[in-house]
């Protein structure tokens, strides 16, 4: 026994270790369940809103690029309030020159594909290095982000910083928008940043007054499936069919497992994941008058995950609720207990067995899910009492391996 | 005998005094008197019970091995008590009655009785069913190996007389009635060493019956009755050694009586002051007497005369008694009991088991063990088996020298359904 849970040990820490997310940096389209996809959708949906809130409300060009009270302090107005009326005009009129193009970039997520990364992001300016929190790919209308940082920001900084980008797929008098150079009155160097800083501000400020936040406040808060680490608690049932006089019908099986995701994406490889998990199975009968069978099986669990997202809107709860595929070994020790009135005997039985685990994963609030599921094991579960004298008798369920369940789950 | 005992009390205490202790005496929880035994009086040979006895009074030696019917399996379990394991168990034929057991251990032959009903299994495992027509339920069994010869009474009264090949098989059989000649009907009997079968009747006389003759002639026959004058006997046994004579017992008499002419060779009068407590055939003829002071009495016979030992040991009831002139020693298991009131009825429950082992020659205490009140048990020279009511089966061998144990467990779960 110490073998083996010295190598599910081992076997767990390698594991963590070989997981560093730089292993995983590659790029991901955003298409549900990696880490961002939620904030993502979310935050086209809101410069969405700001966008059709300006054409509908904003009449006045300078009126677009101008700081609300609500924003007057926010970092946000800086680059506003610092405008001169000409360049707010600028803006306004840019900006509403724009918006058919944003709204149909926006419109559909196969418009502007996003590309996740744990990397830092550098662009070069002027022959330097320079971080950023994004990056735009204009022939491949792809967008990349840093996930850590990206989820760290508020709404309005993600409002903010993708309406940037988005910019950057646009023109202006012909040519692609970019960071540098100077446009119309922005004559600096830094002009066109500065003008597509504001128009990005100003799409913030729409997106708020069209009440865009607060609308997405409670999907932003809803638990996502992306989730690298999950402690699982579940009850579930075996209905057997023993073929034993002795043998128990109903189990109760009691489960508690931690998993770890190799990564916070969903699809190919990434799905992967393991586990380490015990369950406990309980179960007793009476045959005749005064015959009590007991059971109680403890299995220290092993094994690999796969998780699937099978349904595509992040922003949904069958968006976010998936799958999860386990494989384990397991190593079981039985005790079955068979008791009179002046008999006690018990059989233990210690084996090596194998297991898969089907597991729907439903959220639920604040990290917290549901899950049903089922588990089978490869072997049944099988004791010799009275062993070795014209007594014995064994004890096999052939139908005990299959245990249906269902549980909570805990994701961080 | 109450009320002698109840005026015996008024004298020593005021009125009130004993109208409680006579209140105390007639309630259902109490502690018993010592009963007489009646369950083995008007019977052939043994009562049959639903486990066999260790003890073989055809044999110099204790059995090894004994049979029992168990009521949750419906089998007849073959214990070796030396090895303490299962040797076979049979199934029985007719599950819905209770069953009562007869094992010969060299022939290996489990007899199994039900109502109406009686099945033979043979060391082979070859089953003979029915091979003797009773109406009745087995009562009890007079069976002599030696001889091939089996005498089965049931409870109506019927009496099957059987003949044996070497290895168990039935070569023929009779069964009779109770009436062997005229105005004359058996009361008890017994077979004698040589295989006669000898029956005490109704009026006090003795008639030896060739069982050949009578199975051959499928009639009691032409029988010359001995006059014992004893009286009617309600129990009699051979005795080990001597075909030519019985140990007898009559309501006030335990004497031994010769099959020659039917004299008495010697008697021990059982006083008004005494009841039979027990009679057995364990493994040497005896009979228990208590009388009011406490004192206890074995009668039993040497073959030559009526011998008794006394003890005041303390030995309430006595429910197994052993007898082994051999070894020298008198064994018995005694209780107490008290009656327990349910709905609708009673029951006898026993308590303070204790067994007892002394030398017979001058009664001296050489054993003494406390013994749980729930198992059935039965005595043997070394050793008491202990069966105890447990679904899945549970019997204690208990070594009567040093108390160890040896359990076997279990037996019943292969065959539980």
């Amino acid at each position: 026994m110490n073998r083996l849970l010295w190598f599910a040990l081992v076997f767990f820490i390698a594991a963590v270790l070989l997981s560093t997310r730089s292993a995983y940096a590659n790029s991901y389209v955003g298409n549900g369940g990696n880490a961002g996809d939620v904030e993502w959708v979310v935050t086209l949906r809101q410069i969405q809103a700001g966008l059709l809130h300006a054409e509908q409300t904003k009449l006045d060009d300078e009126a677009l690029c101008t700081c609300t009270e609500t924003y007057t302090n926010h970092a946000i107005c800086e680059t506003l309030k610092s405008l001169s009326d000409e360049q707010a005009r600028f803006c306004g009129s840019t900006l509403k020159a724009q918006i058919p193009v944003l709204k149909t970039l926006v419109s559909d997520n196969r418009n502007v594909r996003v590309s996740w990364t744990y990397d830092d992001i550098e662009v070069l300016e002027d022959g330097r290095r320079r971080a950023v929190d994004a990056v735009t790919d204009r022939s491949e209308a792809k967008i990349t982000l840093n996930v850590p940082r990206f989820l760290a920001m508020n709404a309005s900084e993600r409002v903010f910083l993708i309406s940037h980008e988005l910019m950057h797929l646009t023109t202006l008098n012909g040519a692609p928008l970019t960071d540098e150079g100077a446009q119309g009155p922005y004559t600096t160097q830094q002009g066109s940043r500065q003008l597509i800083n504001s128009m990005a501000a100003a799409v913030v400020l729409e997106a708020d007054e069209a009440k865009a936040f607060e609308r997405y406040n409670g999907t932003l808060k809803r638990p996502q499936g992306w989730k690298e680490n999950w402690i699982d608690l579940s009850y579930g049932k075996i209905n057997a069919d023993p073929q034993s006089v002795y043998g128990i019908d109903d189990y109760g099986v009691y489960r508690v497992r931690f998993n770890h995701y190799f990564s916070t994406f969903a699809g190919g490889l990434s799905g992967l994941g393991m586990n380490v998990g015990y369950v406990e199975l309980k179960g007793e009968k009476q045959t005749l008058a005064t015959i009590q069978s007991k059971e109680k099986s403890q299995t220290f669990q092993a094994g690999v995950n796969y998780r699937i997202f099978p349904f595509k809107d992040p922003l949904s709860f069958f968006g976010q609720s998936h799958f999860v595929l386990s494989a384990d070994v397991d190593y079981n020790q039985g005790t079955f207990n068979l008791k009179s009135t002046y008999n006690d005997e018990t059989a233990i039985e210690k084996r090596l067995a194998l297991s898969a685990d089907v597991r729907y994963y439903i959220p639920v609030a604040a990290s917290v899910w549901v899950t049903v599921g089922g588990s089978y094991q490869s072997l049944p579960r099988r004791y010799v009492l009275f062993p070795g004298s014209a007594s014995q008798t064994v004890v096999e369920n052939r139908d005990n391996q299959f245990a249906a369940s269902l549980g909570v789950s805990y994701g961080f | 005998m109450v009320s002698k005992f109840h005026s015996y009390l008024f004298e020593l205490l005021p009125s009130y005094a004993s109208a409680l202790v006579i209140a105390l005496l007639l309630s259902g929880c109490g502690i018993g008197v010592p009963g007489s035994d009646k369950s083995n009086d008007n019977i052939i040979g043994e009562k049959l019970g639903s486990a066999t006895a260790m003890s073989d009074r055809t044999a110099a030696t204790d059995r090894t091995e004994i049979a029992m019917f168990d009521p949750t399996t419906r089998m007849i379990h073959q214990f070796d008590l030396a090895q303490m394991k299962i040797s076979r168990s049979i199934a029985c034929e007719n599950t819905k009655s209770a069953h009562s057991v007869l094992f010969d251990q060299p022939m290996g032959l489990v007899i199994d009785f039900s109502d109406g009903h009686v099945s033979m299994t043979d060391r082979f495992g070859r089953k003979s069913i029915d091979p003797i027509m009773m109406a009745g339920r087995a009562k009890s069994a007079a069976f002599n190996p030696t001889r091939g010869v089996l005498v089965v009474y049931d409870d109506m009264s019927s009496i099957a007389l059987v003949k044996f090949g070497y290895d168990g098989q039935v070569l023929n059989t009779w069964t009779g009635g109770p009436v062997i000649s005229t105005n004359q009907s058996m009361r008890a009997g017994d077979l004698i060493d040589d295989g006669t079968l000898v029956l005490g009747l109704d009026d006090g006389k003795l008639v030896k019956v060739n069982v050949d003759t009578a199975i051959q002639n499928r009639a009691w026959g032409t029988v010359t009755p001995l006059l014992t004058g004893i009286g009617p006997v309600s129990w009699l046994a051979p005795v080990r050694g001597f075909n030519d004579r019985i140990l007898a017992v009559t309501s006030t008499t335990v004497a031994l009586i010769s099959l020659v002419d039917g004299s008495t060779i010697d008697q021990r009068t059982i006083s008004s002051d005494e009841t039979i407590n027990l009679k057995s055939k364990k493994t040497d003829p005896h009979v228990i007497l208590k009388d009011r002071t406490g004192n206890t009495t074995v009668v039993y016979t040497d073959g030559a005369t009526i011998l008794t030992r006394s003890t005041r040991a303390d030995a309430p009831d006595v429910f197994t008694s052993r007898l082994s002139l051999l070894e020298n020693s008198w064994t018995i298991v005694s209780a107490k009991t008290r009656t327990v009131w349910t709905i609708g009825g009673s029951r006898t429950e026993y308590y303070e088991r204790t067994l007892k082992k002394f030398r017979l020659s001058d009664m001296l205490g050489s054993r003494k063990i406390e013994i749980a009140n729930e198992p059935e048990i039965d005595v043997s020279s070394r050793f008491v088996f202990a069966l105890y009511p447990d679904e899945l089966g549970h019997g204690v061998r208990i070594s009567i020298d040093d108390q160890s144990e040896a359990p076997i467990n279990g037996f019943n779960a292969p065959y539980i359904k």
